[in-house]
C-alpha cells in the first residue's frame, strides 16, 4: 500500500487571491492576456507618438525650406531689379548724350561707369530707325550690322515706348556671346521711333547674387521670366538656358496675379518635383523663381525617419516578444498551478478513500474478533483439559495481537485523516511513569530482565497533554523493550529538557538495530525482519509509527538510537504544553 | 432456583453473538433469553420484563440504538439497564448511539471482564 504524505497546511494554490482588489482584478483578466493588452497599448502610443513627431519634423523641415525659398526670392528679386535698373539708368543717360552729338563711351569707360555690375554689361550699342548699328561701346562696327530684324528691335520698334523693355537672349552679332538685350527706344521731339539704345547683359552674371551658390544645391533651380512667360534666364543643374515659355505652367495665372507666392510644382523644364518661391521685380515686368528640391530636401528627412521607423519596429517586436514571454510563463504557472489544485484533490481524495476503507477494514474485523477472543478466552478459563485451555490461550493471545494492530491501524488512519483529537489535562509525568513502569514490571520480571526507573533531578513534572495518548506511546516503547531485550536490563530516565519540556529516554541492552534499519521502524507498512530472523522475536509492526503520529500531534518527538548487539535507547521529548493552534488539528 | 437468577435480555441478529454472549451472562449468573429481531424483544416487553437488556447496535429492522430510545420512551420510570455493543469505533459514528439512551455501549471484541463491568449479576 503506498504512503501518501499529508500536505503542507499552507499550500499555495490560493494564496494570490488574499492581495488588494487591483491584484484580483489583473488575476481575473488574465495575466497573459493583460501582457498582450500592454503591448497593444504600447505599441498604439509609439506609433501615434512617432507619427505626430513625423509631421512636426515635417512641418519644420518645410517651414525652414519655405523660409529658405522665400528669402533667396525676394533676395535674388531686388538683385535683379538693382542692377537693371542701374543699367537703365545708364541707357537713359547715354541717350541723353547721344540726343546732344556725344558718342557711346568706350567699353573700359563703361566698366568703370557700372563698377556695380562686375562687367555685366558687355556692350552698349545704338541702331538707327532701321536696325542698323550707328555706334558701339566696342568701337565702330567695321562692316554694316544691323539688328533690325531681332525680335527685341521689333518689338520695341513696334511698340515705341518711353520704357525699358528687356529682350530675350540672343547670340550677338557684335558680341558673338549669348547675351540678353535691354533696350530703351530714342524718339524724335515729335515722339516719332528713331532707333534704339541696346545694352548687352551676360546672363552668367545674373547668378552672382549667390556667391556660392548654395541655392543651386539639393537640385535647385533660378528662373527669371518675363511678363510675357517666356525665360530670360534660367540656371538648374545642366547649367545656363533660356527662352522657354511658362505660359503653359498651370501656375502661371497664379504668378501673374500675385506680388509674391510659394508652391509645390514638378517643373515643366527638368521634371524636377520642387519648393518654389516667386517674387516680382520692382518696377520691371520680370519674375525671379527660386526653387529648391523636395526630393532633395527631404532626403535626410526620409533618411533620420527610416531610422526612427526602423527602431520603433525593433522596439515593437521586443515588446510583442517580452509579452509573448510573458503570456507563455503565466500559461505555464496557470497550468502548474492548477496541475497542483488537481494533485492536492486527487492525493486528498486518495486519502479519502484509504482512509474510509482502512475504517471499514477494521470495524468488520471487529466482529469476527470478538467471537474468537471471547470463545477462546472461555475455552481458555472454563476448560476442563489443561492442552485444550492452553491452546486457546494461544488463539486467545494471537487475536489479542490481531486486535492491537486493527487499532493501531484504525489510530493511524485517524491521524491521517485529522480525526484524531487531543483531550489535553495536567498530568503527573514522573507518577504516570511510576505506574506504567508497575505494570511492565511483571512482564520484565517474567524474563528475568531488570526495569528500573530514575527520576533524577526532575523539579517540575508536571505536563499538559493527552493522558491516554502518552500512556498508548509509553506502553509500545516499554512493550518493544522488553520484548527485544532477552537478558540484561532496561533503565527509563527522566530529564529535564531546558524549559521547553521533559526528555525520557528508554535504554535497554537488548538485540538492537543495524544502523541503517533505524530510520524504518517509524515507517507505515514497513517491519524489520532481521530480528524475526536471528531471535525468533516479531517485528515491532506499526506500534512505533504510531507512537511517532501521536507525538507529533502532541507536539513531541521520539528518536531511536541503536546498536546491534549492544542495544537500544529511545528519546521521547514531551512538551511542557502544547501550543494553542495545533490544539486541534 | 431458577427463580434467583436475574433475567438479561440478549438482542442480536446473529446466532454466535447470541452464544457468546450467552456463556459470558450465564457464568456472571444471568438467566438469559435470547431475541433475534429488536422487534422481536419490543413485542416481549408488552407481557415480561427483564432486570437488563444487551443489545447490538446494528441489526436489521428495529436496531439497537432505535429500540431503546422505544424502550426510555414506553417505560420512562423503569430503570432497566440497557448496555450496547458495536464494532463502531470512530467517534462520529459513536456518538449518535452514546446519546440513544444506553447505560453502556462496548466495542467489540468484548472480553469477559468488560462484561462483568457492564453487566455485574444483582440480585432480583
Amino acid at each position: 500500500m503506498p504512503h501518501i504524505p499529508s500536505l503542507p497546511i499552507d499550500f499555495p494554490v490560493d494564496g494570490i487571491r488574499n492581495r488588494s482588489s487591483c491584484w484580483r482584478l489583473v488575476h481575473a483578466t488574465g495575466i497573459a492576456r493583460l501582457a498582450w493588452i500592454a503591448c497593444a497599448i504600447s505599441m498604439v502610443v509609439l506609433g501615434s507618438v512617432a507619427l505626430l513627431a513625423r509631421q512636426a519634423d515635417m512641418a519644420q523641415v518645410k517651414s525652414a525650406m519655405d523660409a529658405g525659398v522665400t528669402l533667396n526670392a525676394k533676395g535674388y528679386a531686388k538683385f535683379v531689379g538693382l542692377n537693371v535698373s542701374i543699367i537703365d539708368r545708364e541707357l537713359i543717360e547715354l541717350r541723353e548724350a547721344r540726343l546732344k552729338g556725344l558718342g557711346l563711351p568706350p567699353q573700359s569707360m563703361l566698366n568703370l561707369n557700372l563698377k556695380a555690375l562686375n562687367g555685366l554689361v558687355l556692350q552698349v550699342a545704338v541702331a538707327d530707325a532701321d536696325g542698323l548699328i550707328m555706334d558701339s561701346s566696342l568701337g565702330q562696327p567695321k562692316a554694316a550690322i544691323s539688328i533690325a530684324d531681332r525680335p527685341h528691335f521689333l518689338a520695341v520698334k513696334n511698340n515705341p515706348l518711353d520704357q525699358l523693355f528687356i529682350g530675350q537672349p540672343v547670340l550677338g552679332r557684335v558680341s558673338k556671346k549669348l547675351s540678353l538685350q535691354l533696350l530703351r527706344p530714342i524718339l524724335t521731339p515729335e515722339g516719332r521711333f528713331n532707333g534704339v539704345i541696346v545694352a548687352s547683359i551676360d546672363p552668367e552674371m545674373l547668378k552672382t547674387y549667390f556667391t556660392d551658390l548654395k541655392a543651386l544645391e539639393n537640385q535647385g533651380a533660378l528662373t527669371i521670366i518675363g511678363i510675357d512667360g517666356i525665360a530670360r534666364f534660367r540656371l538648374d543643374a545642366k547649367g545656363f538656358s533660356a527662352g522657354q515659355d511658362f505660359r503653359v505652367s498651370p501656375r502661371w495665372k497664379e504668378v501673374l496675379t500675385q506680388q509674391s507666392g510659394l508652391f509645390d510644382q514638378k517643373d515643366l523644364i527638368d521634371g524636377v518635383y520642387r519648393r518654389i518661391a516667386f517674387h516680382w521685380v520692382d518696377d520691371f515686368p520680370l519674375v525671379v523663381a527660386v526653387g529648391t528640391g523636395l526630393d532633395a530636401q527631404l532626403r535626410n528627412f526620409d533618411v533620420r525617419w527610416n531610422l526612427i521607423w526602423s527602431l520603433a519596429l525593433a522596439l515593437a517586436a521586443v515588446l510583442a516578444v517580452v509579452a509573448a514571454t510573458i503570456a507563455r510563463l503565466s500559461k505555464e504557472q496557470k497550468r502548474s498551478f492548477g496541475l497542483m489544485r488537481q494533485n492536492r484533490e486527487r492525493a486528498l481524495e486518495s486519502n479519502r478513500t484509504k482512509s474510509n476503507f482502512l475504517a471499514s477494514v477494521s470495524h468488520e474485523l471487529r466482529t469476527p474478533l470478538n467471537s474468537i477472543l471471547g470463545f477462546s478466552e472461555l475455552i481458555r478459563d472454563t476448560g476442563n483439559e489443561p492442552k485444550i485451555s492452553q491452546y486457546a490461550g494461544l488463539i486467545h493471545k494471537s487475536g489479542t495481537h490481531l486486535h492491537a494492530l486493527v487499532n493501531t491501524i484504525l489510530d493511524l488512519t485517524k491521524i491521517e485523516s485529522g480525526n484524531m483529537g487531543l483531550t489535553i489535562e495536567p498530568i503527573d509525568m514522573p507518577r504516570l511513569l511510576e505506574t506504567l513502569v508497575a505494570i511492565h514490571k511483571v512482564s520484565a520480571d517474567e524474563k528475568n530482565i531488570e526495569l528500573s526507573l530514575s527520576l533524577g533531578d526532575v523539579a517540575q513534572g508536571m505536563v499538559t497533554s493527552d493522558r491516554a495518548k502518552l500512556v498508548q506511546v509509553m506502553n509500545n516503547v516499554l512493550h518493544n523493550a522488553i520484548k527485544f531485550t532477552p537478558t540484561g536490563a532496561i533503565f527509563v530516565v527522566v530529564k529535564p529538557a531546558g524549559d521547553a519540556g521533559l526528555l525520557i529516554s528508554v535504554i535497554d541492552t537488548g538485540i538492537g538495530i543495524a544502523a541503517d534499519k533505524t530510520a524504518q521502524v517509524f515507517e507505515r507498512f514497513n517491519t524489520i525482519d532481521a530480528p524475526v530472523s536471528s531471535s525468533g522475536v516479531k517485528g515491532s509492526g506499526l506500534g512505533l509509527a504510531l507512537c511517532r503520529e501521536l507525538l507529533h500531534l502532541m507536539q513531541g518527538t521520539i528518536t531511536l538510537f541503536s546498536e546491534v548487539g549492544r542495544g537500544t535507547t529511545v528519546d521521547i521529548f514531551i512538551p511542557f504544553n502544547i501550543s494553542a493552534e495545533r490544539k486541534s488539528p | 432456583m431458577m427463580q434467583l437468577h436475574p433475567v438479561v435480555w440478549v438482542v442480536d441478529d446473529e446466532e454466535v453473538n447470541r452464544i457468546l454472549a450467552r456463556a459470558y451472562l450465564e457464568r456472571l449468573g444471568w438467566e438469559v433469553h435470547e431475541f433475534a429481531s429488536g422487534d422481536d424483544a419490543l413485542r416481549g416487553l408488552q407481557q415480561a420484563r427483564p432486570h437488563a437488556l444487551l443489545l447490538d447496535v446494528r441489526m436489521p429492522g428495529l436496531s439497537g440504538d432505535e429500540l431503546v430510545r422505544q424502550i426510555r420512551v414506553q417505560f420512562p420510570d423503569e430503570a432497566i439497564r440497557v448496555v450496547g455493543y458495536t464494532a463502531h469505533c470512530m467517534e462520529e459514528a459513536l456518538q449518535p448511539i452514546l446519546e440513544a439512551g444506553f447505560d453502556q455501549v462496548l466495542i467489540k471484541p468484548v472480553s469477559f471482564q468488560q462484561m462483568a463491568q457492564a453487566l455485574p449479576v444483582v440480585s432480583p
